[in-house]
């Protein structure tokens, strides 16, 4: 099987929601010799990327992008140990989390599927985290990138007391920070410090790779 | 009539002026040399340049100086121990000792960890004989001040100084906070020996007056106050700069250049306050929470060299001492001088400036004795040395400062040119000559060019220093960059050129402004103002500011979207305080803040002091509904300062 066949069927197994399909064509990958890099940058990201499309179109439906990430992070798993080392230093470290009080972690795992398949390494710092306790991982993990998330109103205040925190310990002057959620808005983020309101997931890592990393 | 005396020590000079208090007119000035291994004998010396008759009459005394500024970048200062409380010290700062004791707040003042008191003893038992000065941060100290009070108590019981963090700032960043007070704690036996001297220089001139110090805000603060809070005093000079100009012109919204021997400050005025750093200075490359004004320094300045290579004269930024200067302090130099003139190099020399502080190779160590007798162009101390000029390493010497150049400068094309005359103008004319004749330009010609360059250079700075204001960016690219080029020299292109028109006036500040500025604010649209007295301009600004403390309450709903006004909670250097509303919290941030403000503002020398408060919301639109994420009540106490004898005086506007 030729490097684009390969590539064509990790990128239709994630588009295609087909699990087995997703693991078989990674575990191929590297039995044929193909780069792990290339089999994730050109094979799953671009299926990923596909999916995000369509959902940022309204062409499909929410479920279908959280199967198809999980077929993504299953060829991942595979993938992403045979990676050397040196190839991932340049690769930009991402964190997402849900604030303190809310549990709709949604939004915050299509984020995090998006930064992955943008080739970042994404921490899932997990929903209802308390600032201090973002900070702290955040700290230890030393992200380049926060995203924070809220589905509702009175959690707003706790990604301001995000941002408060990370002012104290002066993490805030290493890393960038988006927030997004429907409650929130540009002026929002602007007013509690955040560098960036996303408006979805592919807006968020669109704006990171233009405007930050200059990707 | 009410005397007051300002005094100002610069990197060079330390200037003096006696100011009729009534009309902010200089009576008298004085300059000295600044001598930078003990200030108070060049402020001595400017006050004696003031002659004995008014020093008697004079009720009030002020004073900007570099002492903390110089202090922080050369590492000078007592032996400090830090103790920091649920959090590490970063090492960002040197200190003696330091220990992190268990306790700290989190983000809305609750306690975090109980604090360790027994720590704190333990540490004061170990280090309270190894240090003079102890700094006490603590995590989230802005929210609640209970853990650093507390161990500060405990800390002051070993008779040591001892400056918290609360104190100081009420900004989030444990470590510019930690930096602050570190830097404070250091300076204080610092800045106490230097007002101890100033003050027994006045008494022994016959100056009975409370001597006031300025601060990087431009208002200015008792001595003993800042034998308190000395690290308030950073970077006043270019402070005081921005009030003096103030003082002379009554511009109250303008944008200040100041053009000093070495370097060339921006700072702007705004409703006649200087415009300061929102996130704190930056001092020895060290973020700090002190207000200070926004300076934007360039290295263009009086001092900048002049070379000539191949036929083409340019200014670069590296800095010499000028021609005429020098001829002025080695009038022994001007054989050499003449010697050069028909040389196909720059007409350069070296000087001996500071000493070494190591041992030296031998070859330098005698390179620096010759020159101490005297400066030298390069090849006669080569050749009286008996050693090829390039086996001396002059870049390398000149890069630790141990030499200083000598050359042309801006400075000797003014005073080839005749418009200012403070030195020895044949050197100057020497200078410009050997250059015209290299550079294959005539006279006048020549100097129009150099003078040209240097105003492009400061226009461009101004531009520079507006666009970042207004933008916090300066343009990186081609188009931008190339309109703010043509606006800035105002040459145009092959088919278009641009104007960029300032908004407000351009104030020239010290003795060469005149000189170069009039002529960049005409390219920039603008309006020039000017005073004959701004070569004494910080001088007049240390004397005219006023006393103005502050303390800031931050008011934070207990949730945001759980309706406007209802309970919430205040967080100052007072302490955490709840209320039932955010109405109630704003009564007792202008009622406690004010008491304190006032309090702070006495302290600080003020008479008849008056307190006015405003209130900032942070807010942003929720389905069309207004949302207060906080308020901020900043209260501020402001006053002159008590003179020695009461006379009658203008209001300070708060």
């Amino acid at each position: 099987m030729s490097k684009e066949e390969i590539m064509d069927r990790l990128s239709d197994a994630v588009v295609g929601c087909k699990l087995d399909l997703a693991k078989a064509a990674a575990q191929e990958a590297l039995d044929t010799g193909v780069s792990p890099i290339d089999a994730i940058n050109v094979g799953l990201v671009k299926g990923m990327n596909i999916v995000g499309e369509r959902y940022a179109a309204h062409t499909v439906y929410l479920p279908q992008v959280l199967v198809s990430a999980r077929c993504m992070y299953a060829a991942l798993d595979i993938l992403l140990p045979a990676v050397p080392k040196d190839q991932l230093k340049d690769a930009k470290r991402c964190a997402a989390a849900v604030v303190e009080g809310d549990v709709h972690d949604i939004g915050k795992n299509i984020v995090k599927t998006m930064l992955t398949a943008g080739g970042c390494i994404v921490s899932d710092f997990g929903k209802d985290v308390n600032p201090e306790k973002l900070v702290k991982m955040a700290e230890e993990a030393g992200v380049d990138c926060i995203c924070l998330s809220t589905l509702m109103t009175p959690t707003m205040d706790s990604m301001k007391k995000t941002l408060d925190v990370l002012r104290e310990t002066g993490y805030r002057s290493k890393c960038t920070v988006t927030i997004g959620g429907p409650p929130t808005s540009p002026e929002f983020a602007s007013e509690i410090g955040a560098d960036h309101r996303d408006l979805n997931a592919q807006d968020c890592i669109g704006w990171l790779k233009g405007a930050v990393w200059h990707a | 009539m009410a005397l007051g005396l300002g005094i100002d020590t610069g990197g060079t000079y330390t200037d003096a002026a006696i100011v009729d208090m009534g009309s902010g007119r200089p009576l008298r000035r004085a300059k000295a040399p600044t001598t930078r291994e003990d200030l108070a004998v060049g402020v001595e010396g400017a006050m004696r340049g003031l002659g004995p008759d008014l020093l008697g009459e004079v009720s009030l005394v002020s004073l900007s100086s570099t002492l903390a500024t110089n202090s922080i970048v050369e590492g000078r200062g007592c032996r400090v121990g830090l103790v920091c409380i649920g959090r590490a010290f970063d090492g960002s700062v040197p200190v003696e000792g330091h220990a992190r004791v268990a306790g700290g707040h989190d983000v809305c003042g609750n306690e975090a960890e109980a604090l360790d008191l027994g720590a704190v003893e333990a540490f004061m038992e170990a280090h309270a004989d190894r240090v003079d000065c102890v700094a006490v941060t603590g995590y989230m100290s802005v929210r609640n001040p209970a853990h650093e009070i507390a161990a500060g108590e405990i800390a002051a019981r070993y008779g040591k100084p001892v400056v918290c963090g609360h104190q100081l700032s009420s900004m989030l960043g444990f470590g510019e906070r930690t930096v602050t007070a570190v830097m404070n704690a250091r300076l204080i036996p610092v800045i106490r020996d230097l007002m101890g001297s100033v003050e027994r220089a006045m008494s022994s001139m016959g100056i009975d007056a409370p001597l006031m110090v300025v601060k990087g805000d431009g208002s200015v603060m008792s001595a003993k106050a800042a034998g308190e809070r000395p690290v308030e005093t950073i970077l006043s000079g270019p402070a005081a700069s921005l009030t003096g100009a103030l003082a002379l012109t009554g511009e109250g919204d303008a944008i200040v250049v100041d053009v000093g021997g070495t370097t060339t400050d921006i700072g702007v005025l705004r409703g006649g306050r200087p415009d300061l750093s929102a996130e704190g200075a930056t001092i020895g490359g060290r973020r700090t929470h002190v207000m200070a004004a926004e300076i934007s320094t360039s290295g263009i300045g009086g001092d900048s060299r002049i070379s000539v290579s191949g036929s083409k004269a340019s200014l670069s930024p590296s800095r010499v001492i000028p021609l005429c200067m020098a001829a002025s302090m080695w009038p022994g130099i001007m054989g050499d001088l003449e010697a050069m003139a028909g040389e196909a190099r720059d007409m350069e020399m070296l000087a001996a400036s500071k000493p070494a502080d190591g041992p030296l190779p031998a070859l330098d160590e005698a390179l620096i004795a010759l020159l101490r007798e005297r400066p030298m162009p390069l090849r006669k101390a080569a050749s009286a040395l008996g050693v090829h000029p390039l086996r001396l390493g002059v870049d390398r010497m000149e890069e630790r400062g141990l030499i200083q150049r000598i050359g042309l400068t801006p400075t000797d094309i003014l005073h080839a040119e005749g418009s200012y005359s403070e030195h020895d103008a044949r050197a100057s004319e020497l200078g410009v000559a050997s250059a015209c004749r290299r550079a294959g330009m005539e006279r006048g010609e020549f100097i129009r060019s150099m003078k040209e360059a240097v105003v492009d250079k400061i226009a461009a700075e101004i531009l520079r220093k507006v666009i970042l204001d207004e933008t916090g960016a300066y343009p990186a690219d081609a188009v931008s960059a190339d309109l703010v080029r043509k606006a800035a020299t105002g040459s145009p292109g092959r088919d278009y050129s641009c104007s960029i028109r300032l908004s407000k006036p351009i104030v020239g500040m010290g003795a060469p402004a005149d000189a170069w500025i009039p002529q960049a604010a005409r390219r920039l649209g603008a309006r020039y103002v000017s005073s004959e007295d701004s070569r004494v301009g910080n001088a007049i600004g240390a004397i005219s500011g006023c006393i103005s403390e502050s303390v800031d309450v931050l008011i934070e709903p207990d949730g945001m979207m759980s309706g406007a006004g209802g309970p919430c909670t205040a967080y100052s250097k007072m302490g955490r305080a709840r209320f039932e509303s955010v109405a109630e919290a704003i009564g007792y941030a202008v009622r406690e803040g004010g008491r304190r403000a006032a309090e702070a503002a006495a302290a600080a020398g003020a008479e008849s002091v008056e307190v006015t408060h405003r209130v900032r919301e942070r807010a942003f639109d929720a389905d069309g509904a207004r949302t207060v994420i906080d308020t901020t009540v900043t209260v501020t106490a402001s006053g002159k300062p008590a003179m020695a004898e009461k006379a009658p005086r203008g209001r300070c506007d708060p």
